[in-house]
């Protein structure tokens, strides 16, 4: 037979639907907001390295002079080399099925099946590609939609000639940006196709693995370095070297960014979460101190009572765990599939993870616990009469300011009621106030780091002062490029650049990575740099250079005043560091110097590889329907052109990056914008029923349903302006927090802090909103009440 | 009769901690101050109260004389700020919180004004309550005892209704039953015909007679004067403190200093 106090239970939460709903959704949502984020965490950065590693990922990768399989060999058979393998890399051009051209950087080897290092795989279709066939990686799917396997695809190969190649299907490749971020798109074909394409049998990238400490990327350098001199022994220029971070796919500090606001947000809804169930449940058993008083009269011992409302609290959970936790995991599928699906890989873990499991029951079931003992054992410790007394309507006292506030006034009546009930209920009423104020601040603080991202990225808009970058395969005198360009009547001004990749050799004898070091006329206007440190270039200087943040993050030990040797094609040169600039988001540091003195180490005088040009319009229409005649002009004039990148395309990636940041940080915010809204229901809903005998006195002296309706609206609004207050005041120091976090995380440097005050009015805005919401509902519940039934209430 | 078989058993013949004395309730000095905000408050004043097994006692007075107070003493339902309350050889005034509501559940059955049953329960299902508590009876012969103990009272139709569902005298009944679930030796009652009709308080105090006719100790507040004149005995509170004079009890001496002859009386 079931036992009485079980069915006590479950009479209590049969006869208090609208309660247990409450209370269930309260810990649901902090349930699922935590099991949502942990699992969203784990499953990312698991899956995200599983999928990277199990490409086999190459250790350190080689841009060379065009070679063949016998330096392959070569390098395969050096002690410290476990591997090696070659490919073709040639950027050609690809016609979409939108009409328009995207660049497509084209890689070739004889047989991918064979192929053991930095793999991709077949999506679609039959892997590998066959002779005349193109395979093309599947986040670019988009660009060739409606376009069959077996259907021809135009490409332009870089002498501008145009070649039908047969679509092959997708491949995956975790190795290349996505097309969410990069403007670039890959494809896939063999050798021979790549030979009917006009280009070179032979290969000019060099891909290998360490055969040992693989994850010591120093130990890679070092490989690497060997590995080069051995080459540049052969006989062949190394142009630039890449090391990845060992292990890690190169999005992962953009994942750990996310995961960082992520793990804020999810610490915040926690304490969130916590708060609020503290609050609700406290109340629930607060509300029962009277039965408890009734049973240990009848005899029920402390034991017994606790193990009843344990009972209560334990169903309490269970229900908000069965409804959260498939949530939860659903949540985190949505999560982590748009965002795998933005870093292009798959998210293949489907179970919860333990931790998942064991932090939800934390927060289901441990949290409630916790908050209804503190009632409980107070209710326990109490004498039977101290909790059932009825010492006149409501045994807790206003407290004393609120009574002075309101006390003596003539014609405040109805208010007076409202602000004082307000503050009768102390620590339910702090509660209520830290979990609206959590919630408000963190909403703030959200779209602040959103605000701060786009701040920042104005900042790096302003550096742009261009509209269209040409880069050249080769490089031309600038007059004639300038004359080219001009040809075109949209253009207003032009500047010719040199950029050339460079490595800097380090003191202790390393070498970087690969840089850009890029001359630039010294009084251009084209670039508008923010200087941290030292001075910009000026016409008289001889090696002067200033280096980008992204460039310091790499050479942290740089300064201002200080020499460095850079190593352009093979030969050491010497610059001296006049100044640093704010980063550009870019994935690789800048260098940058006059393009005198550039072409004077590179006996390039008057040569330039790269144009930039200013448009009459620069509007980003403009921008892309003039990049292609620009393009033209140049191909025309017998030019090679490698690509043309409208700043309005760059600014649409970056703007894409940044989304993914703050969209999720806005959805966030919504959902902690409804835990503030459950936590004032809760209360407000608890005050009301705690009072309902009040209310019915109050009524029963003739207060109309308007009066009583708006006693309790008061209450919440005065509940809503004070919580947004303090998220005000809180969500100060909290956006500088999270977007110094978010930059650090993303860019390594503190994003430009900038307080969302339009946040701030929209939390006040749904401050008011949820306290009239939450305070309408219980308002509408009392004012239904018959005097009678209020005053039998129980 | 039914209620005397339980293991408990009645009055003397309980627990065997009896400290020697005879009487059933002993109150020694018993002192109550409450705190309030216009500093302590005095309740009770050092009161000496003795009741023996089987007495039906009303203890009676004005409003705010302190007569809940003094009832509270003895029920454990309050604790004393001096003095020691002694029942059935227990010093309840001892007892920790939870040792209190455990000594009551098998030794004291109380009724209150406003009945407090479990709103949740049904009727059977409050009387039975107790008994889970004090796990006594065999769970299978719970429903039937209370279903007794609601023929008692009769009320047996009743059993399977929600509180609500009833009168003001049928809840007070379930009440009673409720309080002699664990057939305790000793009722407690704080003006349970207080919230009645005269016609149902009558029911309620026949009750009551019957039941200190069976040998059941009973201390009842009382407004009720014409009630109290039924009693073996009344107690008046005034300001705190037992008074001496006379009171209309039927007797012919103040039955607070002569709790023997109210005793052989019967
Ligand atoms: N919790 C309390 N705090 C402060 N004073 C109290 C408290 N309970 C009772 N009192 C005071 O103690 C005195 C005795 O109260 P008690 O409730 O015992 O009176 P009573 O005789 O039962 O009255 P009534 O017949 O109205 O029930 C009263 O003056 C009352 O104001
Ligand atoms: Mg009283």
């Amino acid at each position: 037979m079931l036992k009485i106090r079980w069915l006590k239970i479950i009479r209590e939460l049969q006869s208090n639907k609208a309660r247990t709903l409450l209370v269930v959704l309260s810990i649901a949502v902090g349930v699922f907001a935590v099991g949502t984020i942990v699992n969203s965490w784990i499953v990312m950065l698991n899956d995200l390295s599983a999928a990277y590693l199990a490409t086999d990922p190459a250790d350190a990768i080689f841009n060379l002079e065009p070679f063949g399989d016998d330096v392959v060999s070569a390098v395969e058979g050096m002690r410290e080399v476990d591997s090696s393998e070659g490919r073709a890399s040639v950027v050609v051009k690809l016609d979409t099925s939108d009409g328009e051209q995207v660049n497509l950087n084209l890689y070739a080897v004889e047989d991918f099946r064979q192929l053991k290092l930095s793999r991709m795989t077949q999506e679609t279709g039959d892997w590998p590609p066959l002779r005349r066939q193109i395979f093309v990686e599947r986040s670019w799917a988009d660009s060739l939609e409606g376009v069959a396997i077996g259907d021809n695809v135009i490409v332009e190969a870089p002498d501008g000639r145009e070649y039908e190649l047969v679509f092959g299907g997708l491949a995956h490749d975790l190795h290349q940006p996505s097309a969410f971020v990069s403007d670039t798109a890959y494809g896939y074909v063999d050798l021979d196709t790549l030979e009917w394409l006009g280009q070179d049998r032979t290969f000019n990238r060099l891909y290998i693995t360490v055969s040992e400490n693989r994850l010591d990327k120093d130990h890679i350098t070092a490989v690497a370095q060997d590995v080069k001199e051995r080459l540049e022994r052969d006989g062949i220029a190394v142009r630039s070297v890449t090391i990845p971070t060992p292990g890690e796919h190169f999005a992962t500090p953009f994942v750990k960014a996310f995961l960082l606001v992520l793990g804020f947000l999810g610490i915040f809804s926690m304490f969130l979460s916590g708060a609020l169930v503290l609050n609700t449940v406290s109340a629930v058993v607060a509300r029962q101190v009277k039965q408890i008083g009734v049973m240990k009269a009848i005899g029920g011992s402390n034991i017994q009572i606790t193990e009843i409302y344990i009972g209560t609290v334990v169903v309490f959970g269970l229900l908000s765990l069965s409804i959260a936790v498939p949530l939860a995991l659903l949540g985190t599928r949505a999560l982590s599939d748009f965002y795998a699906g933005a870093i292009n890989f798959d998210v293949v873990t489907t179970s919860i993870p333990p931790v998942v499991i064991l932090l939800e029951v934390f927060v289901g079931l441990a949290v409630p616990i916790t908050a209804a003992l503190i009632p409980i054992l107070a209710g326990t410790r109490m004498t039977v009469r101290e909790a059932i007394s009825d010492y006149g309507i409501g045994s807790d006292n206003p407290n004393s300011l609120a009574m002075r506030l309101t006390s003596g006034r003539p014609g405040i009546g109805a208010l007076a009621l409202a602000f004082r009930n307000t503050f009768r209920r102390k620590t339910r009423l702090a509660l209520t106030l830290i979990t609206l104020t959590l919630a408000g601040a963190t909403f703030v603080s959200v779209l602040s780091v959103r605000r701060a991202l786009y701040t920042s990225f104005d900042e790096v808009l302003g550096y742009y002062q261009y509209d269209i970058l040409t880069d050249f395969s080769d490089t031309y005198r600038f007059t004639q490029i300038e004359r080219e360009a001009q040809r075109l009547p949209e253009v207003a001004a032009v500047e010719g650049w040199l950029a050339v990749g460079a490595v800097r050799q380090r003191p202790d004898d390393t070498e970087s990575g690969s840089y850009q070091l890029i001359g630039i006329p010294p009084e251009s206007d084209f670039l508008d740099p923010i200087l941290t440190a030292g001075r910009w270039l000026s016409a008289d200087d001889r090696d002067a250079v200033v280096v980008n943040s992204d460039f310091l993050n790499g050479e942290p030990d740089v300064q201002v005043g200080d020499w460095i040797t850079l190593a352009v094609d093979g030969d050491d040169t010497l610059w001296q560091v006049v100044g640093t600039i704010t980063t550009q988001y870019n994935p690789t540091g800048a260098v940058y110097t006059t393009g005198e003195a550039l072409g004077r180490q590179l006996n390039l005088v008057g040569y330039a590889n790269q144009v930039a040009i200013r448009l009459v319009d620069g509007s980003p229409e403009a921008q892309k329907r003039i990049a292609p005649l620009v393009e033209e002009r140049f191909k025309n004039a017998g030019m090679l052109v490698g690509r043309t990148t409208a700043i309005s395309d760059f600014v649409e990636s970056f703007e894409a990056r940044f989304n993914l940041l703050t969209v999720f940080m806005l959805m966030m915010a919504f959902l902690l914008a409804i835990v503030g809204g459950f936590g004032l229901a809760g209360m407000m809903g608890l005050n009301v029923l705690e009072r309902v005998r009040e209310i019915g006195v109050i009524r029963a002296i003739g207060a109309s349903d308007r009066q009583v309706r708006r006693i309790i609206l008061s209450e919440g609004i005065v509940v809503g302006l004070i919580s947004w207050v303090l998220a005000f005041v809180l969500s100060f120091p909290l956006s500088k927090l999270l977007s110094d976090g978010v930059g650090l995380a993303f860019a390594n440097e503190p994003l430009t802090f900038s307080f969302s005050y339009g946040g701030g009015a929209l939390w006040l805005g749904f401050a008011l909103l949820i306290a009239i919401i939450a305070s309408y509902i219980p308002a509408r519940g009392a004012s239904r009440l018959s005097v009678r039934e209020t005053l039998v209430y129980e | 009769m039914f209620w005397n078989n339980s293991k408990n058993g009645g009055g003397f013949t309980g627990k065997g901690i009896r400290t020697g004395s005879e009487y059933l309730i002993e109150l020694n000095g018993i002192t109550k101050q409450y705190e309030t905000a216009a500093g302590p408050f005095t309740a009770l004043h050092d009161i000496d109260l003795r009741i023996g097994a089987g007495e039906f006692v009303a203890i009676i007075g004005k409003s705010g004389s302190g007569k809940s107070t003094l009832l509270n003493m003895i029920a454990g339902i309050d604790r004393p700020t001096g003095g020691e309350v002694i029942v059935q050889g227990t010093p309840v005034h001892k007892l920790s919180e939870g040792q209190m509501a455990e000594w009551r559940g098998r030794n004291l059955g109380i009724i209150f004004q406003f009945f407090q049953l479990l709103p949740t329960l049904t009727v059977a299902e409050n009387i039975m309550l107790p008994m889970e508590f004090a796990g006594l009876y065999a769970p299978k012969q719970r429903r039937a005892r209370a279903l007794e103990l609601l023929e008692l009272v009769d009320l047996v139709d009743q059993a399977d209704k929600l509180p609500s569902a009833l009168s003001g005298g049928q809840q007070q009944r379930v009440a009673i039953a409720r309080a002699l679930a664990n057939d305790p030796p000793i009722l407690v009652a704080d003006e349970p015909t207080g919230n009645l009709d005269s016609k149902t308080a009558d029911a309620i105090f026949d009750l009551f007679e019957r039941l200190a006719a069976e040998g059941k100790t009973i201390v009842m507040v009382t407004h009720d004067i014409e009630l109290a004149g039924r009693v073996g005995r009344a107690v008046t509170v005034v300001d705190g403190e037992l008074v001496d004079e006379p009171v209309p009890v039927g007797l012919d001496m103040p039955a607070y200093i002569a709790p023997d002859y109210a005793l052989a009386a019967r």
